[in-house]
């Protein structure tokens, strides 16, 4: 049984791309002890952007009005996320996954 | 677990044996050479992907082959040889329609291709209950040559048994598992995977405990794959406790769908194409992450690590890579046999065959009969005396020239069965009896001799007895065929009747067919007449055998339109949009042209929201849940790219048009067999396979020339009485009527010489002879032309023949404007931007002693590949065999190295002849610049023998020649009604289809004689088929025919009809015949609009007919019902005898009438069959004279009814005929552009060049060549003519847009002529409403 949060957490990891090593919910630090299972989804890769225009500095983000405003740093309503389902020392066992195209680690699900 | 995966790599160790892994790196493996593996042991790293599907899979992989071994390349190269994958197999889903090319791709790199195949197999205890009922996946890899016959053999049996969905039952699996190593199949698919996925373990390790049973542990693999999917992991393990219970090892795979994560989209694509769903519609075949790519030991290594099998798994892939040893690459197959005489040999009979083509190539001795019952074959000259419109003089006595012809081949018949025949023999006759090309030591007898002896040292006179079979049986069929391609270099193939033009006549050179040296099977061509083609590839198959003899595949490859449609279908784009953005693109447009449409796409896309395209699309039309303008111009770049990405990936396989494969061997241990949805037999690979294959391929080749010629030719003997021979047309001198037609550019319908490029050829080289027919063929060529070839030549023929003197210009122009034309000629030339403006022609080697007379034929340019083959034998010394080395080898990917060795080679054989350094350099560098553009002469003397042909038909039976090949249509360059106007233009009447006078097909009419008393000639008008007629069809029209036909001896009625014909006597009379017959309301309607039943009611309107039409067809429906019921002889007995005696019963004409409104009155049933003779039907007119016939109501709204307008009938012309037997469109728009100062294309003839003109007419040809460096061309044709019209890069950018909004175009251009050609260089076009 579980419960499913969808909330952006902040994890720590040795780098970028690398397991979760620890993370923060609710104000509280848990330590990963033990990654039971690792998974990737990628989805609606159509609503990936088109290059920004010219007009766009790297790095700028799009005004609105433009194409791709509200909808992420890069991707438009693609997802590309890395799920890990870790047991923590604290004894939570969980799924979080790494938002690629939001830049953003959340808390999917949390198991009883 | 420890102990299971000890016991399986025990297990792995005794199996596998000293072919096994035995440092866990290396194995002894007896590899296939051509694979590029080398012969010693093979290092492959680690890991090795054994399960991977490639775009051959159609639409269920993302990558070609090349792409995944390129990978796997990039891969090694990244990590070292130790490390980095050095084979691979392609396991395509029940297809090895990949393997050859995956083979020959790693061949290229040096990587080890394993050959295996990802099977559907059904048995009861896969794929059932929760598991679902899908065909399970087996990944079967061929181990040996044994193996993968199996293989073939298995895909074979299920493609025959069901050829949409075919299905190996697991029983024929486990017959014969010989040779093959089956891995248990993908997480989605295999029996294991979904069993344990729905929690039946125990049922899972039963059926892994039969797999080992039945195969043996040493054949099975459990496969598992970690592709990071949510239930990867516990599968994986779920899999692994299975196969330990079982006692079966596992395998780690990818289940490889692309070759790189970035492909990844390309395959969800396909997957969405192939399903016919959005991206944006869930579907559980979908891929769910891009992690299905070819990884690299490291990145599998990684994957795997940590588990306790990991290392096993991924070990185990080595270790099967290293069993696996198939080449395909390197075979040679024999060809079937030929019936012989008890004791003779093929090459006796071979040369038998010969001897006696010699006799009948080379005539008859003298004072003998020309042989064996042949007679006189080509007196054709009788039938030139009737003469025809449009010719000039009267046709002399063709065929005095070879008098004899295929007689005795074509009598043979089938297969070659009859003895072989026994010509005089040459020793029996005096030396002076002796035709003297047949005496000993003549020309052809040592070329024979030469050629035998080759063919005899290749073991290939079966091959060659193989095809005079086929040709022979084709033509006692009484089907036009003729070889093509090199084989014409051949004298053997000369005399077997294979081809038809005189090798030594005409210089060609059998090297360039075959030589001691050469590799492989030579191939043949056959050009066999369209319409029967059919019939000689089901004789071949009964002669050989279905086992034997199967058609090639076509692997079709997405080009950019098909592309740009289903990437927008799947993007979402409502289908007319993605009608609209397809219809934007042209039809040959590189994957790297696509983007640039993006303006003009993104137009389309809001013009079509607005309800403004082109099609005039309702606003409603292009709404789709959830679609709006914006996603559509936001998904538009992706488009484009995802479009340009899927270009050239094969998107399905079809048959190809000509090429069979013939082989002594079972085809089916060869290659996987398909069925066509018509039924035929064909191999899974396209002609570039088989040849890699070595297997023996013929092209049987549809030319609807051909059977054009063919029809043509029978419209003259029915009409004249007379069949001319024009296989025995006179080539030296050839007929100067028809090389005059030649000359003037009168080619439209001529073969290979017709489009506008060659006319405007033709007027600069005017050809005089057979030969400059065949520099013609091959000097329109690409290469030639992107060489600057062309202008060299002219130059140097024009230099040759001096000045203008051709009559053709003399008749079409004044003195004084040909010497204008003359004094401009080279500024008017380069001014017609044809893409061979460059180039000079360079006297050294029209100057050289050897080079010169190598090159005479050509003016001094390298023309052909037989002119290499001769420089590299007469001027660098090589052999024959050696110099087609020479030839092949530069012809195809040239290494560095290899280059070097060949200009060392050629060079220092040219100084050996007495050559300078230099000039061998020089010549070395041509040769090896030109090789790849060369053309082959053999096959342009053949296409030459084709021009001539239908020339001399053209010139001599313009009616005759023109019927026929707007039956064979669509043939030839321009659209029908343009080879209708050329008939106008000949002057060859036109006539409209008719019911009572029309045959299915286009036919010829005599309508007349003109001419003087003293020289009266026929003249034969063309007459429009009715199943030319749009909604009629050539079934309905043979039954039209039928019904005519049917004749009664002393009942004819109607007027005009002869040979007991029983013509239609009155629209209503015709309908009730042929209702029964399945007349449609539809095609009656197009029959009556299209004027085809204008005759029945003679000085009646087609409106008035079709108002007419809606009054009968009621009764009609009603009586083609009572018809229908019985059309036999009762149920004409059951009608009355005439004025509606028999038939008393009242009946309503509601019947079957296709939702025409019905007039509602009742009439007597009467049967038609009984009314008098000559009766005709007038509506709301008198019925009495119609004896059976229910009398009409007067129907006032007929008086009074306006008739159609020019237009408007000529509307309907086009709509239902797609051309018109009256005038052209043109001529009614005449007056109001004459008004405003437009000229006509005859008027054009009259302007000086350099004058800038207007000029209006239909586009009936536009093309933007990619030779052209961004012109446009496009041809104009009005009431007076055809006018090219060269565009440059700027206006030529438009023809597309314009053309698709207008048919009639007006351009404004510079006149600019070349003796009687006249083109425009257009500054502006525009199109007209």
């Amino acid at each position: 049984m579980g419960h499913v949060y969808s909330q952006v957490i902040a994890v720590i990891t040795a780098a970028a791309g690398e397991r979760p090593e620890r993370l923060v919910w609710r104000g509280r630090e848990y330590t990963v002890a033990e990654v039971l299972s690792t998974w990737r989804l990628r989805d609606r890769w159509w609503e990936e952007l088109p290059p920004l225009s010219d007009a766009l500095e790297p790095g700028e983000q799009p005004q609105p009005g433009q194409p791709g405003h509200g909808q992420g740093r890069r991707l438009g309503g693609a997802s590309e996320r890395t799920y890990w389902r870790v047991r923590c020392v604290e004894g939570m066992i969980c799924d979080v996954y790494e938002d690629a195209a939001r830049g953003v680690w959340m808390l999917d699900k949390v198991y009883d | 677990m420890t102990e299971m995966l000890t016991e399986s790599e025990r297990a792995a160790g005794k199996d596998t044996g000293g072919g096994g892994r035995a440092d866990g790196r290396r194995w002894e493996t007896p590899l296939n050479g051509d694979a590029g593996t080398g012969t010693g042991p093979t290092e492959y790293g680690d890991y090795v992907e054994l399960h991977s599907a490639s775009a051959y899979s159609f639409r269920r992989a993302g990558s070609s082959v090349e792409a995944l071994v390129a990978r796997a390349v990039a891969r090694a190269a990244a990590l070292g040889t130790e490390r980095g994958i050095r084979a691979l197999a392609l396991t395509d889903e029940m297809t090895l329609a990949g393997v050859v090319r995956f083979q020959a791709a790693c061949a290229e790199h040096g990587v080890k291709g394993i050959v295996g195949c990802a099977l559907a197999v059904s048995e009861p205890h896969f794929g059932t209950g929760a598991a679902g009922r899908q065909p399970a996946e087996v990944v079967a890899l061929a181990e040996n040559q044994t193996g993968y016959a199996r293989l073939c053999a298995l895909l074979t049996a299920a493609n025959l048994r069901a050829p949409d969905a075919p299905v190996i039952a697991f029983a024929e699996l486990a017959a014969e598992p010989e040779g093959l190593i089956l891995l248990t199949g993908g997480p989605e698919a295999g029996t294991l995977a979904r069993l344990v996925r729905a929690g039946r373990r125990q049922e899972a390790v039963a059926v892994a405990r039969r797999y080992h049973a039945v195969f043996g542990a040493e054949r099975v693999f459990v496969e598992v794959q970690q592709q990071r999917l949510p239930e990867s992991v516990g599968l994986m393990q779920g899999l692994v406790e299975v196969a330990a219970e079982a006692g079966l090892r596992v395998v780690a795979t990818n289940g490889v769908r692309y070759a790189t994560r970035a492909e990844y989209a390309v395959y969800d694509l396909l997957t969405c194409v192939r399903l016919g769903i959005s991206v944006d519609v869930a579907h559980r075949e979908r891929p769910r992450n891009d992690e299905a790519y070819l990884k690299s030991d490291a990145e599998m290594r990684a994957l795997f690590a940590g588990l306790p099998w990991g290392e096993a798994a991924l070990a185990a892939t080595g270790e099967i890579a290293g069993r696996c040893a198939v080449a395909l690459l390197r075979g040679t197959c024999t060809a079937p046999a030929v019936a012989l005489a008890d004791g003779e040999t093929p090459d006796e009979r071979l040369a038998a065959l010969c001897e006696e083509g010699l006799w009948t190539r080379y005539g008859a001795p003298v004072g003998r009969d020309a042989g064996d019952g042949q007679g006189q074959v080509g007196q054709v000259g009788q039938v030139g005396q009737v003469g025809q419109v449009g010719q000039v003089g009267q046709v002399g006595q063709v065929g005095q020239v070879g008098q004899v012809g295929w007689t005795r081949i074509q009598a043979e018949g089938e297969a070659g069965l009859a003895p072989t025949p026994s010509p005089p023999a040459a020793e029996q006759l005096p030396e002076e009896a002796m035709p003297e090309a047949l005496r000993a030591g003549s020309a052809p007898r040592r070329q024979l001799a030469h050629e035998l002896d080759v063919i005899g040292r290749l073991e290939l006179a079966e091959f060659f007895l193989c095809v005079r079979e086929m040709v022979s049986a084709a033509r006692g069929m009484g089907v036009r065929i003729s070889g093509r391609g090199s084989a014409a270099n051949s004298l053997v193939a000369y005399l077997l009747g294979i081809t038809g033009v005189d090798p030594i006549a005409h210089g060609l050179l059998f090297e360039r067919f075959l030589n001691p040296e050469r590799r492989g099977m030579p191939d043949i061509d056959l050009d066999i007449q369209s319409d029967r083609r059919e019939e000689v590839i089901r004789w071949v198959e009964r002669r050989y055998g279905h086992e034997h003899a199967a058609m090639v595949a076509n692997v079709m490859t997405y080009r950019a339109r098909l592309a740009l449609r289903d990437v927008a279908k799947a993007l979402g784009y409502p289908l007319d949009v993605v009608n609209q953005m397809t219809k934007v693109l042209p039809h040959y447009c590189g994957r790297g042209e696509i983007a640039g449409y993006a303006e003009e796409l993104a137009g389309v896309i809001a013009r079509a929201a607005q309800g403004q395209g082109e099609v005039g699309l309702a606003p409603t039309s292009t709404r789709r849940r959830g679609w709006t303008t914006e996603i559509g111009l936001r998904r538009l770049p992706l488009a484009l790219g995802l479009a340009a990405r899927v270009c050239g990936l094969p998107r399905h396989l079809s048959l190809h048009n000509g090429g069979m494969v013939l082989s002594r061997a079972r085809l089916a241990a060869v290659l996987p067999v398909r069925v066509s949805a018509n039924g035929v037999r064909a191999l899974e690979v396209d002609k570039d396979d088989v040849e890699r294959l070595g297997l023996i391929k013929f092209d049987l080749l549809g030319l609807r020339t051909l059977g054009a010629v063919a029809e043509a030719l029978t419209l003259i003997e029915e009409t004249t009485g007379t069949r001319p021979d024009v296989d025995q047309l006179p080539t030296e001198p050839p007929d100067e009527q028809t090389m005059r037609l030649i000359r003037a550019g009168q080619t439209l319908a001529v073969f290979q010489i017709e489009s506008p490029g060659q006319w405007h050829l033709l007027a600069q080289t005017q050809p005089e002879t057979f030969n400059d027919l065949i520099v013609q063929t091959a000097l329109f060529r690409p290469g030639p032309i992107q060489g600057g070839f062309v202008r060299p030549y002219v130059e140097q023929r024009r230099e040759k023949h001096g000045q203008w003197q051709w009559e053709s210009l003399q008749r079409e122009q004044q003195q004084a404007e040909q010497q204008q034309a003359e004094q401009q000629w080279a500024e008017q030339r380069d001014a017609v931007q044809t893409p061979w403006q460059s180039g000079q022609a360079d006297t050294f080697w029209t100057g050289h002693a050897v080079l010169g007379p190598i090159l005479r034929e050509s003016e001094g340019i390298l023309l052909f590949q037989e002119q290499i083959l001769e420089i590299a034998h007469q001027f660098a010394g090589l052999s024959y065999a050696e110099a087609d080395g020479f030839r092949r080898a530069m012809s195809h990917q040239r290494e560095p190295e290899q280059m070097a060795a060949m200009r060392e080679r050629f060079v220092a054989g040219a100084i050996e002849r007495g050559e300078t350094a230099a000039d061998a350099e020089r010549v070395f560098g041509a040769v090896s610049a030109f090789v790849g553009y060369g053309f082959c002469k053999s096959h342009a003397a053949e296409f030459a023998r084709t021009i001539y042909q239908t020339a001399w038909l053209k010139a001599h039976y313009p009616a005759h020649y023109l019927a026929a090949f707007l039956s064979a249509q669509p043939a030839g360059f321009f659209p029908p009604h343009v080879v209708l106007e050329e008939a106008k233009l000949l002057g060859v009447p036109v006539l409209p289809p008719e019911v009572n006078r029309s045959e299915g097909r286009f036919t010829v009419e005599w309508v007349g004689q003109h001419g003087t008393a003293g020289s009266r000639y026929a003249r034969w008008g063309i007459r429009i088929g009715l199943a030319q007629v749009r909604g009629v069809g050539e079934e309905l029209a043979r039954a039209i025919l039928w019904e005519r036909s049917r004749g009664e001896p002393g009942s004819k009625g109607g007027q005009g009809q002869g040979d007991g014909e029983r013509r239609f006597t009155s629209l209503l009379e015709f309908c009730q015949r042929m209702r029964a017959a399945g007349l449609t309301w539809a095609a009656a309607e197009a029959l009556v609009l299209s004027g085809a039943c204008g005759g029945l009611h003679p000085g009646e309107d087609r409106r008035r007919l079709l108002w007419r039409l809606h009054e009968v067809w009621p009764l009609v429906g009603a009586m083609g019902v009572r018809a229908g019921k019985g059309t036999g002889a009762g149920a004409r007995k059951s009608g009355g005898t005439g004025g509606g005696k028999g038939g008393k019963k009242r009946r309503r004409g509601t019947a079957d009438t296709e939702g025409i409104e019905q007039l509602a009155f009742e009439w007597p049933v009467g049967d038609g069959r009984q009314r008098g003779a000559g009766g005709c039907v007038r509506a709301g007119g008198d019925m009495a004279s119609m004896a059976g016939l229910p009398q009409l109501p007067q129907v006032p709204g007929l008086v009074g009814l306006p008739g159609l307008s020019r237009g408007e009938r000529l509307a309907l012309d086009y709509t239902l005929l797609g051309m018109s037997a009256g005038v052209h469109p043109l001529a009614l728009l005449r007056r109001e552009l004459r008004r405003r100062g437009v000229l006509s294309i005859a008027e054009v003839g009259n302007v000086p060049a350099g004058r800038m003109v207007r000029v209006a007419g239909w586009a009936i040809s536009a093309q933007r060549p990619p030779t052209a460096h961004g012109m446009g061309f496009v041809v104009l044709e009005d009431e007076t003519g055809r006018l090219p019209v060269a565009l440059p890069p700027q206006v030529a950018a438009e023809i597309h847009r314009v053309l698709r909004e207008a048919r009639v175009v007006e351009v404004l251009g510079k006149v600019e002529r070349v003796g009687w050609y006249r083109a425009l260089l257009g500054v502006r076009l525009w199109g007209r409403e």
